[in-house]
């Protein structure tokens, strides 16, 4: 009887830790996204725009964008170094120059990245 | 997006219709002019100098390509990161609206013309969609194309490496009379200021001296 009452403790004790390890994580991972969006907003939106949808021929879209999907380990470079040349996003050439951007951090541009992939690339959108 | 620009139309006409008159910007001077026998008051207006540059086309223009018409003008870079991607969103939608109207014309003149050369420049009105006939961009001696600004349009041009893309310039988008007179300044970044230019240039169309 004593063992069983111990067991269930132990159970209660180790799944408030898990639910509070995972609010955590949830209200981290909210945090995240919340930096995300608004270093987008000042860093990106003003070329790509909020919505993602890219202006005209000069600036690409990164909404649905293939050239993303295709290289997704690619756009954390090309935010911290910039990129030059031409490229083709859905199909539309563009060959304006991105800046780099020295002075965000390795984890602000985590957050940003985080944000396009699941603001603009998820399935759903 | 036909209904809404069918639905500007009818508002530009009936603000048209409306007696406003827009402010002249500047400084003013009164002399006095004979006119049959008889001394008549007459105000001089500042207006905007003249003007040399080369279009996208490399061909050289200067202020008679204005004359007789109404225009905008605006200080831009291509590689600008911050207010040059807003500013050229709204001015593409007052482009699209007098597209059609060759009394219309739009003057946007680079700040950063040693990496906007004819060809970039070309690319760039082209990637827009602007036609080379009534959307213009600009290039030539950096310090004309500043002091131009500064003492014609009353916008500011500067280098500044501490800045993002290494210029600072202002965001006005600035509206020209057919005697190169300044007749209003718009943020260009805003899009209820572009609305506002849109009607003022409507404005200005209708105008009687």
């Amino acid at each position: 009887m004593k063992k069983n009452k111990f067991l269930v403790l132990l159970c209660i004790v180790f799944y408030s830790l898990l639910f509070s390890c995972a609010d955590e994580k949830q209200a981290q991972s909210r945090a995240n996204a919340n930096h995300g969006l608004e270093l987008y907003e000042r860093m990106c939106a003003n070329c790509h725009q909020s919505d993602g949808s890219g202006f005209v021929k000069l600036y690409p879209p990164l909404k649905n964008a293939d050239y993303i999907k295709q290289n997704p380990k690619a756009i954390f470079g090309i935010i911290k170094n910039g990129m030059k040349g031409r490229v083709i996003v859905s199909g539309i050439e563009f060959n304006l120059v991105m800046p780099a951007n020295p002075k965000l951090s390795d984890k602000e541009i985590e957050h940003i990245v985080e944000y396009v992939q699941t603001r603009f690339l998820s399935s759903s959108e | 997006m036909k209904n809404k620009i069918n639905l500007l139309s009818l508002l530009l006409v009936i603000m048209a219709c409306g007696d406003n008159k827009l402010p002249i910007y500047g400084d003013r001077k009164v002399e006095m002019k004979t006119i049959d026998g008889k001394q008549v008051a007459d105000t001089i207006y500042q207006s905007v100098p003249d003007f040399e540059f080369t279009n996208q086309e490399g061909k050289f223009i200067n202020q008679n390509i204005v004359k007789e018409k109404i225009y905008i003008a605006d200080f831009f870079f291509v590689t600008c990161p911050t207010i040059c991607p807003r500013m050229k969103k709204n001015l593409l939608k007052v482009y699209e609206t007098f597209k059609d109207k060759p009394e219309i014309m739009l003057l946007s003149h680079t700040i950063d013309p040693e990496h906007d050369s004819v060809s970039v420049l070309k690319d760039y009105a082209s990637r827009l969609g602007a036609d080379s006939k009534q959307w213009l961009f600009l290039t030539g001696n950096r310090e004309k194309i500043y002091a131009l600004a500064e003492h014609g349009y009353y916008a500011t041009a500067l280098a500044d490496s501490t800045e993002p893309g290494g210029y600072v310039h202002s965001g006005g988008l600035i509206l020209v009379d057919k005697k190169r007179r300044v007749r209003g300044i718009y943020d260009g970044t805003v899009e209820s200021a572009t609305t506002q230019l849109i009607l003022d240039i409507t404005t200005l169309m209708h105008e009687k001296e």
